[in-house]
């Protein structure tokens, strides 16, 4: 094969990540024409194209070549990836529609915020198909430059300003921290790539103090990005801090891309397991206690929803717990791969409450009013029924009510590392989850059961916005999050063959 | 035993029945309010109430046919599976590695009575309630609410896996926590709803541990399935996925499920929420909190009777906590003076002698209780609305008295249903705690105790019942000057009351002890209750006829001491404030105070305390205590203020420290 | 097992050898021959000694940080070079391509910079130039030379230096 051919083929490999900078770069190119007048409308529709078309482009790619590798081994397609993306494409759009009407409404739109999050999004989609440590950091990079920008995007808000440089700060730190495992994996592997890793850790690679420094530099790393106990402490102040589409985006796509990569990785050193599975069970188990404990104390609906994102990171690390027993006999494997499934459907689950619970925190931001707390959103249910039900149905969700794709995303996590026989996790998930119950149900509480503080809001709000805002993007998000929510919550099987993980 | 499923002819239809009521709430929850705008109050509260009622009826009507159709099967062959989702014959719900749920309803004679049940009282309490509610401003959203519990019960008593009897045991306890807080206007019922659904989530962390135990033995989530490898199938044989059922396997899973029985059905110490639901208004405790929903734990320990067979120890602890929970809830039910509190600790009481009967592995027998109590029990309660309804909006029976000669309808059937409860002989309650008490003597070894427990508590049923009805109807009239005229209550909510009667007094009769039909057509689904034996100690004319004596003895007891009380009162308040068993009783046993202290109180405190030190205080020690920087001691002495980046890039580097160093010194021991 | 580790001691000692030499080096040998303005900091050209508050324009950090981003790009160009030599004609043409890509990328973020007015300095309907003139109204005279501000003053410290 001539390399122009295995030159298409590479590409075709990557044709999602592709549409996304093609998009983004039209965008950028665009931007004089686009930041003012006419052509400023023009910004958030593309944006949605950029993400809609790769997801199309995802969904038709061919499947013949899946499990191969692309580019001489730094990349692949397989059905992790695909699952994966898919999830990550759609949480992307539904960010786009949640931030067109969010930016407007705060006088914040500017034509590169789309660009960032298509380029953020290349960057988790690249995370997912790397077959090479270094291009795994890579897309990690990629993916939180994009994200740091998008932390500071209301460039005049000092909160906004703080949670990016946060951000950034720390998460250089724990890139540091991961580029050193990987240069110490080089250093017992004499590779990065995956396969090799894979034998090298056949071999006893992580029998020695190197070997397990790596690992657990590696596992470190991901675990900041996902905001696992101890790793945490960023992301409430940078949820906070954010603009509130930003904080959607952010959320999701970081978990999304680190999650899978994260599932990759360990199923990769599942050979060495007596070494990160110990700390992994234990930061998961940290989490999920940590995480929902301290969720019950706050009263502003963004740190609480970040301090209920780390209790999340510990649920889905149970999953990730699962790949270290793929070589414990054949029920370790069904675990493993359940596991995998269970994770991807958990977080279109999640991405699709949180976005949806922020999309509705951005329905009811003005220019002067930031909605962030809980006494933003008292009485909801009677003044905005439709909005306030729609809260009270995320907030249902992410506590893992049945009916609810939440639900169903924690009852196979679970039921995999059930499978796996680690009853100590399970158990802690299902206890955890019940105290979680509390804090979700706080905000249930001030929807329907609180008398909303202010008369009645003039329902044109502050005279910039007199358009019913359920005809905008935000709208358009939270009744897509809704139906999905509901519709996989009953009939979880009906996209089950998008997201199911084979080996 | 193990008889294949059948095909039954009308099983494309059974969906309906709780597909009706769901199409019910559907409609009212998003037009019921534009119907009462377009066609006017009156005549669209009407079409709201009689098509919320219909529906009920009509799933009612659909279950009746099912149960004529499952009735021309031999005993042993009524079992059958349909899909609950219509024109199609299997729906799947969750298909996870070899393990798949689908929308599929069991047919067999358990779910049947169930629905017969849940569809004709909750359709007799609908109708009441188009009646008692009409003055409401929420009325449709009260009817979307009502159908969509009848919905989830439906669900609950037909699903056949225990994933989809948990999907309806949710169902339902949302319901009651929104029909509880129904008029959360008032702070008390919105904390009431608060505390139930808080509660039950403890039991239900027992049945969701259960349902995942039995999948991990059993492989499945179905009850029954074609090739008999279901959940019942499987442990009546007693087999597991590998190997055979052990006693400690078959506990643990009883166990967990107890638990989560415990919670939804209000027995001790999980008992504390049943009271304070009476809150909601007087239907849903009729309808939820006595007839229906809080038999559920009984429900679904009769259904896994199989598994509970075989778990002795779990299965006295089952009968230990029913008695006690009958008796103390009793002892409590004599000291109220809330009308609905009296009649709410009454089934908590009544709640305990169906366990005590599932405990003694009399399983017919309890869910012959259930049976007859949903019908007095109903009726009781219908019967305090009307009176509540009558005095607009009075519960409190120190100011009542003298009741009778206003609300006649009220008064009879309120003389029927206490003579029921009380165990009068002939009638519903007398027959079904009979059967229950027979039963339960017994037991091996400590039967007779159980026995004379029981008999007592039965005892001070009819004193307290008949305290209630002293105080409520034959007394000297107490009403404040001020008050309205007490008037009767219009035929919607009397016809009930009626039908309700009538059934406590024969409702009774399919269960006695000569020729018991009724444990006749639950046999085939309980093997549990032909493993272990069970007989009655006592003989049957005996427990009969002590029965009558201490139903009679009870209930003249009562009457004779309030005859002599004209003011109602039969202690001083002196005696009230001083003694201390009555205060003991008067104040629950403390029982609330004790869960608030230690779960509410103390659970704050721990978020709380978590909040403060884990966070800021633990894992900040933590960093401190490997010593990166010691200048962080500063930081932490100046009260630990978070937020700065340095110092969460401290506690970064501080964790992956430990990490490592963890995974190190391990390995350097291995 | 550390006996393995000590290629990379040695590693590091030639490496603090080296740099050690070359200060060491350059303080002996050098010639010295210091007048004031030598003794003081080299600062690109601004001021060195002053208040460390002092406003800049911002400006100046954006030209930077685009001029190194352009500059390192660059840098990819010289490995690309040195192989493009050693492939086959084919071979050449896919590099050439993918060359083209990489550069059609800079070129666009190169119209990007310019479409948004980030390289223009001052033109005086741009808000940012505006606040630009107020900052240079605001400074404090320049008490410490650089190649364009005309006579100075040192400061004390510095004249005790010289």
């Amino acid at each position: 094969m001539g390399a122009p051919t295995q030159a298409i083929r590479d590409l075709s490999g990557i044709l999602p990540i592709l549409v996304l900078w093609g998009v983004a770069l039209v965008i950028l190119l665009g931007a004089p024409l686009l930041r003012r007048g006419p052509g400023s409308r023009l910004a958030a529709p593309l944006g949605g194209a950029g993400a809609l078309g790769a997801l199309l482009v995802l969904l038709r790619g061919s499947s013949d070549g899946f499990g191969d590798t692309l580019f001489a081994g730094a990349a692949l397609t397989d059905t992790l990836y695909s699952s994966g993306a898919f999830v990550l494409l759609l949480g992307g759009f539904l960010s786009v529609l949640v931030a067109q009407t969010y930016l407007r409404s705060r006088d914040l739109e500017k034509p590169e915020y789309y660009a960032i999050m298509l380029l953020s999004l290349s960057g988790a989609l690249l995370m997912m198909q790397a077959n090479d440590l270094i291009v795994l950091f890579l897309g990690l990079e990629l993916m939180s430059f994009g994200l740091y920008v998008l932390a500071g995007f209301a460039r005049t808000d000092a909160k906004s300003d703080e949670a990016a440089l946060k951000y950034f700060l720390l998460g250089a730190l724990a890139s540091a921290l991961m580029l050193y495992g990987i240069m110490l994996t080089y250093g017992v592997a004499a590779s990065t790539e995956l396969s090799n890793v894979q034998s090298a850790v056949a071999r006893g690679a992580l029998k020695e103090p190197m070997g397990i420094a790596a690992a657990l530099l590696l596992v470190i790393g991901l675990c900041f990005k996902i905001a696992a106990v101890p790793f945490h402490q960023w992301s409430p102040d940078v949820y906070e801090g954010a603009p509130t589409s930003a904080t959607a985006f952010l959320a999701t796509t970081a978990k999304i891309g680190a999650i899978v990569a994260f599932l990759r990785v360990c199923d990769t050193i599942a050979g060495g397991y007596h070494t990160w599975l110990p700390a992994i069970r234990a930061i998961a188990i940290l989490s999920m206690i940590v995480g929902n404990l301290i969720a019950i104390a706050q009263t502003n609906v963004k740190r609480m929803l970040a301090y209920s994102g780390v209790a999340h990171a510990g649920y889905l690390l149970v999953a990730v717990a699962c790949m270290g027993f793929r070589l414990m006999g054949t029920k370790g494997t069904q675990a493993s791969i359940l596991a995998m499934t269970g994770a991807v459907f958990y977080l279109l689950a999640y991405a699709l409450a949180l976005i949806g619970a922020f999309g509705v925190l951005a329905y009811l931001s003005s220019r002067d009013k930031d909605a962030q707390t809980l006494n933003d959103l008292r009485g909801l249910a009677s003044s905005q029924p439709a909005v306030g039900y729609a809260m009270v149905l995320f907030m249902l969700s992410l506590a893992g009510i049945p009916a609810t794709a939440g639900f169903i995303g924690k009852w196979q996590v679970f039921y995999a590392v059930l499978t796996g026989g680690d009853v100590a996790l399970a158990v802690t998930m299902a206890l955890t989850s019940a105290m979680g119950v509390y804090y979700y149900l706080r905000v249930v509480w001030y929807i329907v059961f609180e008398e909303s503080a202010a008369p009645k809001p003039s329902p044109t709000g502050h005279g910039v916005e007199a358009r019913p805002r359920a005809m905008t993007g935000v709208g358009a998000a939270i009744t897509i999050c809704c139906i999905a929510t509901i519709g996989l919550g009953i009939l979880p099987a009906a996209i089950s063959s998008f997201l199911t993980v084979v080996r | 035993m193990n008889a294949p499923l059948q095909d039954l002819a009308i099983a494309p239809i059974v969906w309906a029945i709780p597909g009706l009521p769901l199409i019910g709430f559907v409609l009212i929850m998003f037009w019921g309010g534009g119907l009462v705008r377009t066609l006017g109050d009156a005549r669209g509260r009407r079409v709201v109430g009689t098509l919320a009622t219909a529906v009920v009826l009509l799933s009612f009507v659909i279950s009746v046919f099912v149960l004529l159709e499952l009735l021309r099967l031999e005993p042993e062959q009524r079992r059958a599976v349909a899909s609950l989702v219509p024109l199609m014959d299997r729906m799947p719900w969750i298909e996870v590695g070899p393990v798949s749920v689908q929308f599929l309803a069991l047919v067999d004679p358990l779910s049947v009575l169930m629905c017969l049940i849940v569809t004709g009282v909750g359709g007799l309490i609908h109708l009441y309630a188009t009646g008692y509610m009409s003055h409401d401003r929420d009325y449709p959203r009260f009817f979307a609410y009502f159908n969509l519990f009848i919905f989830a019960m439906l669900v609950l008593c037909l699903g056949e896996s225990l994933l989809l009897m948990f999907v309806g045991w949710e169902g339902v306890g949302l319901c009651s926590y929104l029909l509880i807080s129904f008029w959360f206007d008032d702070e008390e019922n919105a904390k009431a709803g608060n505390k139930a659904f808080i509660v039950n989530r403890v039991g239900d962390v027992g049945f969701m541990l259960g349902i995942l135990a039995s999948l991990a033995v059993f492989g499945t989530l179905s009850f029954h399935t074609a090739d008999g490898r279901g959940i019942l199938d499987l442990a009546a044989r007693g087999e597991t996925l590998s190997g055979p059922l052990t006693v400690a396997t078959a506990s643990l899973i009883s166990a967990l499920l107890f638990l989560g029985a415990c919670g939804k059905s209000a027995q001790f110490p999980l008992h504390i929420w049943l009271p304070d639901a009476m809150a909601g208004p007087t239907p849903v405790s009729a309808l939820i909190h006595a007839a229906t929903m809080v038999t559920a734990g009984v429900v679904m320990v009769t259904r896994m009777s199989v598994l509970f067979a075989q778990a002795p120890v779990v299965l006295l602890v089952v009968a230990a906590v029913g008695l006690f929970t009958a008796l103390f809830a009793a002892t409590i039910a004599l000291t109220q003076t809330d009308i609905k509190k009296v009649l709410a600790y009454s089934t908590v009481s009544q709640l305990g002698f169906m366990f005590l009967g599932c405990g003694a592995g009399a399983f017919g027998a309890a869910m012959f209780h259930v049976t007859t109590h949903a019908f007095f029990k109903a009726l009781l309660f219908l019967g305090a609305g009307s009176v509540i309804h009558g005095l607009s909006g009075e519960q409190d029976m120190r100011r009542m008295g003298g009741l009778g000669r206003y609300m006649k309808v009220t008064y009879w059937t309120m003389l029927i249903g206490w003579a029921a409860i009380s165990g009068f002989p002939g009638l519903a309650g007398y027959w079904s705690k009979d059967a229950i008490l027979a039963f339960a003597s017994g037991i091996p070894s400590i039967g007779m105790f159980m026995y004379a427990v029981g008999a007592f508590t039965a005892f001070v049923t009819g004193f307290y019942m008949t305290r209630l009805m002293a105080k409520t109807f034959w007394s000297a009239p107490r009403l404040p000057e001020d008050a309205h005229h007490p008037h009767e209550s219009p035929p919607s909510m009397l016809l009930p009351l009626i039908i309700l009667a009538a059934l406590s007094v024969v409702g009774g009769l399919i269960g006695t002890p000569w020729g018991n039909a009724f444990e006749r057509f639950l046999e085939p689904v309980l093997p549990g209750a032909d493993m272990l034996h069970v007989h009655e100690a006592i003989p049957h004319g005996v427990g009969l006829a002590l029965g009558a004596l201490i139903a009679i003895a009870a209930m003249a007891a009562g009457a004779a001491a309030y005859r002599r009380a004209p003011s109602a009162e039969l202690l001083p308040a002196t005696v009230k404030a001083t003694q201390p068993i009555y205060r003991a009783a008067a104040n629950l046993w403390y029982a609330d105070a004790a869960a608030n202290a230690v779960f509410v109180q103390g659970g704050g405190r721990f978020a709380g305390f978590v909040a403060r030190w884990i966070d800021k205080g633990f894992v900040d020690g933590l960093v401190n205590a490997v010593g990166v920087v010691t200048a962080f001691l500063a930081e932490i002495a100046r009260g630990g203020q978070s937020g700065y980046v340095r110092f969460y890039a401290k506690t970064m580097i501080a964790g992956a420290l430990i990490v490592l160093a963890y995974a190190l010194i391990q390995a350097g021991m291995r | 097992m550390l006996g393995r580790y000590i290629p990379l001691l040695v590693a590091v000692v030639i490496a603090a050898i080296i740099a050690g030499a070359m200060v060491v080096g350059s303080l002996i040998l050098g010639p010295k021959k210091p007048t004031r303005f030598k003794e003081t900091t080299y600062e690109c050209g601004m001021t060195p000694v002053g208040s460390a508050r002092d406003r800049f324009p911002i400006r100046f950090y954006l030209v930077a940080m685009l001029f190194i981003i352009f500059d390192v790009e660059t840098v990819f160009l010289y490995p690309w070079a040195v192989t493009f030599e050693l492939g086959s004609r084919a071979e050449r043409m896919f590099l050439l391509t993918e060359m083209g890509i990489f550069v059609g990328i800079l070129l666009i973020a190169y119209f990007y910079v310019v479409g948004t007015g980030s390289l223009e300095w001052g033109t005086e309907d741009d808000a940012s130039s505006k606040a630009l003139g107020k900052a240079k109204a605001a400074r404090p005279p320049i008490r410490f030379g650089n190649e364009n501000s005309g006579p100075v003053s040192l400061p004390s410290g510095a004249r005790k230096a010289a």
